[in-house]
C-alpha cells in the first residue's frame, strides 16, 4: 500500500492540545504534512509542537463557540501555505450530568462546541477542497452516539450529529473527492483519567475484551489512515477504535 | 505508525487472483510471507508467488479447497512449517450461486454456506492454535456490503456474509484475552474478474449511480484496509466491520 506519507500537504487539525489531538499534529508533522494546530486551553502543548516542528507546525487559538473559528482556521492555513488537504476535528468538551439535572447551558455548551462548531470548519473547509478536487475530513467522535453512556446524553447527541452530519456531507463533496470519515475512540487512557474515581482503571480494564484501556497512540493510526490517500474508497464510514468494547 | 510486517507470516485464502491476490502482494510488499492459497487457478497462483519473490519476498501457493476441512491443516502447516509461525489470517475465498431463492437449490444453499462461512469457521479454529500460542494473530474476514445490505438474487451470498460479521464479532470476543484481533471488511463494488463476469453493462451502470465517489473501488483500495488491520497499527480494533464501498452503504 502506499505509504501513509504527507509531503506537501496541508491539514488543520482542532483540539491541536488535546490529549489525541496533540498526537495527531506531531503525526502529521513527521510525515511531512503542515498543519495548523487549533487549540483553546494548554497553550504549553502547541508551543512544545511548534518548538519541534519549527515551520511546519502553526499554533493558532481558536475557541470553537465562536461562530468564525472555524474560519479563521481555515483562513490561516490557506494563507500561510496556500492549500488545504485534510481536516481534523479532534477538539472535545464534556459538560456530564443526568438528563433529568443537566442545566440547558451544559446542553448547548456541548452542542455549541461539538457540533456546530465541527459544522462550521468543515464548511470552511470544503471551498479549498473542492477547488482542489481532493480532501479529507475525519472527525474523532466516540461510542457514547453508537452504545449510549451514562451522564453524556449532551455529548452523545452531538457526536451523533456529526456522525449524520458526516454521512449527508459526504454525499454531497464525494464527486470533488472529498472523503469524510470519523474515528470512535472507546475507553482511552488520558489526562483527565487522573480525576475520575478511583474505581474508573479497573473497571474499564476488566469490561474491555483487551483487558486494557486504548492507548492515544493506539487511534493515531486510524486517523492516519482516513486522511491519506491510502483509504480513497472510504467514505461515511466509523471506525471503532475501543477493543471490542462494544462492537458496534 | 508500524505498517511494517517484516518477521510477519499471512495465509491468504482465494489469493490467486481479484482481491486476494492484491491482499497478498500488499501483504508481502510491506514485509509478510505469504500462503497463497488457490482453488482451481494454480499458474495464477504461481504467478502471485513468482511476482513476491521476484521483489525480495518470501510466498508459497498452496492449493486447498476451504469448503473441504481436510485441507484446512495443510494450510496452517504451510504458513508454520515453512516460515515458522501464523499470523495473519485473511479469509478472502469466497463463492457465488446467483439465484433468485425461489429457485434456488438446496445445493447452491449449501454449496455458498460451506465456503463461505462454515469453511472460514473451521479454518479460522484450525489458524487459532499457532496464534494463541504466540499471543498475536490477526483475522481478518472479507464479507461484503451485500451482508449489510442484501441483494435480490443472493439470499445464500448474503445470509453467508451476514453470518460472517457475527462469527468476527464471536472470534474478537473468545480471543481478545489472547491478543488476537478479528475484524471484518466488506467491500462494496470492485473491479475484478468476478464482477466483470457478472454484470452487465446496464448493471454495471446502476451500480455506479449509488457510489457516491463515482467509481468502483479496485482490489488495491481493499489491500491498504488489510495491511493496515494486520499490522500493529490496529492494536486497539477489535470485532469492527469496515466497509470499502466508496460510500454506498455508510451504515
Amino acid at each position: 500500500m502506499s505509504a501513509l506519507t504527507f509531503h506537501n500537504q496541508v491539514a488543520v487539525v482542532t483540539g491541536g492540545s488535546g490529549s489525541i489531538g496533540h498526537l495527531i499534529v506531531a503525526a502529521l508533522a513527521e510525515r511531512g504534512a503542515n498543519v495548523v494546530a487549533g487549540y483553546h486551553q494548554h497553550d504549553v502543548v502547541v508551543n512544545a509542537l511548534q518548538k519541534t516542528f519549527s515551520e511546519q507546525v502553526l499554533p493558532v487559538q481558536a475557541d470553537l463557540r465562536e461562530p468564525d473559528a472555524g474560519q479563521l482556521l481555515v483562513d490561516t492555513a490557506l494563507s500561510r501555505w496556500n492549500r488545504l488537504d485534510i481536516l481534523i476535528t479532534a477538539h472535545s468538551m464534556i459538560a456530564n450530568a443526568p438528563v433529568a439535572e443537566m442545566s440547558l447551558e451544559q446542553w448547548h455548551a456541548v452542542l455549541q462546541v461539538m457540533l456546530r462548531g465541527t459544522m462550521g470548519i468543515c464548511r470552511a473547509a470544503l471551498r479549498p477542497m473542492q477547488r482542489a478536487r481532493y480532501g479529507r475530513i475525519v472527525t474523532l467522535t466516540g461510542y457514547q452516539p453508537l452504545a449510549g453512556a451514562l451522564d453524556q446524553a449532551n455529548y452523545a447527541a452531538a457526536l451523533g450529529g456529526v456522525l449524520g452530519f458526516g454521512k449527508a456531507l459526504a454525499r454531497e463533496v464525494a464527486a470533488w473527492g472529498i472523503n469524510i470519515n470519523s474515528v470512535a475512540p472507546g475507553l482511552i487512557e488520558r489526562a483527565q483519567i487522573a480525576a475520575f474515581d478511583p474505581s474508573y482503571v479497573p473497571w474499564a480494564t476488566n469490561i474491555v475484551p483487551l483487558k486494557r484501556l486504548g492507548k492515544p497512540n493506539e487511534v493515531v493510526p486510524t486517523v492516519l489512515l482516513l486522511a491519506s490517500e491510502a483509504a480513497s474508497y472510504m467514505t461515511g464510514q466509523t471506525i471503532m477504535v475501543e477493543g471490542g468494547w462494544r462492537m458496534v | 505508525m508500524q505498517l511494517d510486517l517484516t518477521e510477519r507470516v499471512a495465509l491468504v485464502t482465494g489469493a490467486s487472483r481479484g482481491i486476494g491476490r492484491a491482499i497478498a502482494l500488499a501483504l508481502a510488499a510491506s514485509g509478510a510471507a505469504v500462503v497463497v492459497n488457490y482453488r482451481g487457478s494454480e499458474s495464477a497462483a504461481n504467478d502471485v508467488v513468482e511476482q513476491i519473490t521476484q521483489q525480495g519476498g518470501r510466498a508459497l501457493a498452496v492449493q486447498a479447497d476451504i469448503a473441504d476441512e481436510s485441507s484446512h491443516d495443510a494450510l496452517i502447516k504451510a504458513a508454520t512449517g515453512n516460515f515458522g509461525r501464523l499470523d495473519i489470517l485473511v479469509n478472502n475465498a469466497g463463492i457465488t450461486r446467483d439465484t433468485l431463492l425461489l429457485r434456488m437449490k438446496a445445493d447452491d444453499i449449501d454449496a455458498v454456506l460451506n465456503t463461505n462461512l462454515r469453511g472460514i469457521m473451521l479454518l479460522t479454529k484450525a489458524a487459532l492454535r499457532p496464534m494463541t500460542k504466540q499471543r498475536w494473530g490477526r483475522i481478518i474476514n472479507m464479507s461484503s456490503i451485500i451482508g449489510l445490505t442484501g441483494n435480490a438474487g443472493q439470499a445464500n451470498y448474503a445470509a453467508a456474509k451476514a453470518g460472517l460479521l457475527g462469527f468476527t464479532k464471536s472470534v474478537a470476543l473468545e480471543m481478545a484475552s489472547r491478543n488476537i484481533t478479528a475484524n471484518a471488511i466488506c467491500p462494496g463494488f470492485i473491479e475484478t474478474d468476478m464482477t466483470a463476469h457478472a454484470f452487465t453493462d446496464e448493471l454495471r451502470a446502476a451500480a455506479l449511480q449509488r457510489v457516491p465517489l463515482g467509481r468502483f473501488g479496485s482490489p488495491d483500495d481493499i489491500a491498504a484496509t488489510t495491511v493496515f488491520l494486520a499490522s500493529e497499527a490496529a492494536s486497539y480494533i477489535t470485532g469492527q466491520t469496515l466497509a470499502v464501498d466508496g460510500g454506498w452503504t455508510m451504515y
